[in-house]
């Protein structure tokens, strides 16, 4: 029986905030207008053990409130969230011990001095003894690329270095349930391959539950599951297939000819790109396994061509759009 | 809060390290001291002078100069940068950074504000307290020494948890310079800092009595000095201990209350 690490039911949370009163003017810039914003309205999942879930939703749909919930940061206002059995907010503490998270911009690195010294910091807290802190260290360092930068001051690295060795700083631990969000802030893309394998390694080696908030598409490629927020509600929770086929059986083609693009083409789809010798489409998956279709591919003029699933971003946009149109 | 003693440790190296990176700052703040210990020096010199007396309420001139310099070191070691911290932590949402981690917010502050302090003591107030007692000519027995370090302790302690609760009016307010300045300019004057608190008119000193500021500068230089009597010190140290007691508590309710009320970041 799979093991529940994170159990969420009727979560709810709101803020009072403030925006600037209409009117222009130094004075009409002074007032203010408070109100309360209802951050989260009724969240609930669980999660098992080892599951790797990517948690979406555009800005200010609630993901950044959740994930401070689930570590005790936040009191939430109604609901019930249980992290390894315990009440985050009550057992904040006891549970950190288990828990890793890194929390965007956030950084848990000491400004001024090296990254090195967070580390031995990190080391202490969490009485991880030497022998094995060092391996571990190696593994991450040469596994991140950062055998250059570690010994040096955290103000005087790039971001992405920052956003690297906060990831360590957070996971060098071996925490039962990491919590991510938007890890990959700022991270070259090499960085970002490694940082999304080291997650994939560290979730297949040690059974690690990961839950990642990105707004990056690629990020989501190495999560099965997709939990998506939007005004505080869960609007979908499940697999990324389940996801992609929400849409309809779709396909996205690519095509480059030698020469231009041929007025046929636009008939076998909907047009997603277009320029004189490329063009994108959006295709029925039955329609590809259509004669019609394979003799547009294997025309002579035709270089290459590539049939694809459509990306989540794609779909996720999609999606965004009809849960305009139901508010409309 | 006492289950990680290791991880208090751990951030008060790390607090201290960080301090040292800016060494030429301690030196600066180091000079700042000396200038004001300077300043109060010229205006009670101008005082005393204008008079014509050599000796007010029992302080002669070079009593006010060992004065003024014992004060200030006592003043800026025990002064901690926790309510910076908190500001700091809350304006900027670095707060959630400190409340994942398995240690205590209040302890994680209290370990870094002590290598503040630590810092303080050494770079700056050792300086002062040894040009103080070198003006006073007072030779200072072991005994006076020991009463001294337990006063320091429990001012410290006082500092730390007003500074504290002004901290915690942050969740709140978000900017608390406003606050802390009348905090400091209050305390400034109940603690001994601007004159010697036997200058007040009695029924204010009466008053004083009953509030824990006399504890917190004033009766660590009297004691040094040798210008109160035990029974004061023994008084002005019991009042400051339980003071201390109360205050911890209600900042522990207190604290309680207001976590809830933390935001970072828009969430």
């Amino acid at each position: 029986m799979e093991h529940e690490i994170i159990y969420v039911n009727g979560l709810k949370k709101r803020f009072r905030t403030f925006e600037r009163a209409e009117g222009k003017g130094l004075i009409a810039g002074m007032r203010r207008r408070y109100f309360y914003k209802n951050a989260l309205q009724g969240v609930d999942f669980t999660v098992n053990e080892g599951e790797l879930v990517a948690l979406l939703g555009r800005n200010g749909s609630g993901k950044s409130t959740l994930i401070k919930l689930m570590t005790g940061i936040l009191y939430p206002d109604s609901g019930t969230v249980r992290v390894m059995g315990m009440d985050p907010w009550k057992q904040r503490a006891k549970l950190a011990e288990n828990m890793g998270a890194v929390l965007g911009a956030h950084s848990q690195l000491i400004w001024d001095l090296p990254a090195s010294d967070s580390f031995e910091m990190m080391r202490r807290i969490y009485h991880i003894p030497v022998p094995v802190f060092d391996k571990r260290l190696k593994y991450f360092i040469s596994r991140l690329s950062l055998n250059d930068v570690y010994k040096r001051q955290v103000r005087q690295m790039s971001l992405g270095e920052q956003m690297k060795c906060n990831f360590i700083a957070s996971i060098i631990h071996l925490p039962k349930l990491v919590l991510l969000d938007e890890p990959t802030i700022g991270v070259d893309l090499p960085s970002k391959t490694a940082l999304r394998e080291t997650i994939f390694d560290m979730q297949r080696q040690f059974k690690t539950t990961f839950m990642l908030t990105t707004h990056i598409v690629e990020d989501i490629s190495i999560t099965k599951r997709i939990i998506l927020l939007d005004n505080g509600r869960v609007v979908f929770d499940g697999t990324r297939s389940m996801l992609l086929s929400m849409f309809g059986n779709k396909k996205h083609v690519e095509i480059t000819v030698d020469g231009r693009i041929g007025s046929g083409y636009n008939k076998l789809g909907k047009v997603l790109e277009r320029s004189d010798d490329f063009i994108k489409l959006e295709v029925e998956s039955s329609e590809v396994r259509s004669k019609r279709f394979r003799s547009m591919l294997n025309a002579s003029n035709v270089i290459d061509y590539r049939v694809a699933e459509p990306d989540v971003g794609y779909v996720l946009e999609k999606f965004y759009k009809k849960i305009d149109r139901r508010k409309v | 809060m006492f289950e990680n003693i290791d991880g208090y440790y751990a951030v008060f190296i790390a607090g201290l390290k960080s301090r040292l990176v800016y060494k030429k700052d301690w030196v600066m703040w180091m000079l700042v001291r000396f200038a004001a210990a300077l300043v109060m020096v010229l205006v009670f010199t101008a005082i005393y002078l204008g008079s014509g007396t050599t000796s007010i309420k029992g302080f002669t001139l070079p009593f006010i100069y060992s004065y003024f310099f014992i004060e200030n070191a006592i003043w800026f070691g025990i002064s901690t940068d926790i309510l910076g911290q908190m500001q700091d932590d809350i304006q900027g949402g670095t707060v959630a950074s400190a409340l994942i981690k398995p240690i205590s917010y209040t302890g994680r502050l209290l370990s870094n504000g002590l290598a503040n302090t630590s810092m303080s003591l050494i770079a700056v107030c050792l300086p002062l307290l040894v040009v103080g007692i070198a003006l006073s000519g007072v030779a200072i027995s072991l005994q006076t020494a020991l009463v001294f370090a337990g006063e320091l302790v429990i001012a410290y302690g006082l500092y730390s948890v007003f500074s504290f609760l002004i901290g915690t009016t942050a969740v709140y307010l978000v900017e608390v310079w406003a606050v802390s300045s009348i905090y400091w300019g209050i305390v400034g004057i109940m603690n001994g800092v601007l004159m010697p608190l036997s200058f007040l008119p009695v029924w204010l000193q009466n008053i004083l009595t009953f509030t824990p500021f006399p504890a917190m500068a004033y009766t660590e230089v009297s004691t040094l000095l040798g210008t109160v009597s035990s029974q004061y010190i023994i008084e002005t140290m019991a009042s400051g201990a339980i003071w201390l007691a109360v205050l911890a508590c209600f900042a522990y309710l207190w604290w309680g209350r207001v976590r809830k009320d933390i935001t970072s970041a828009g969430g």
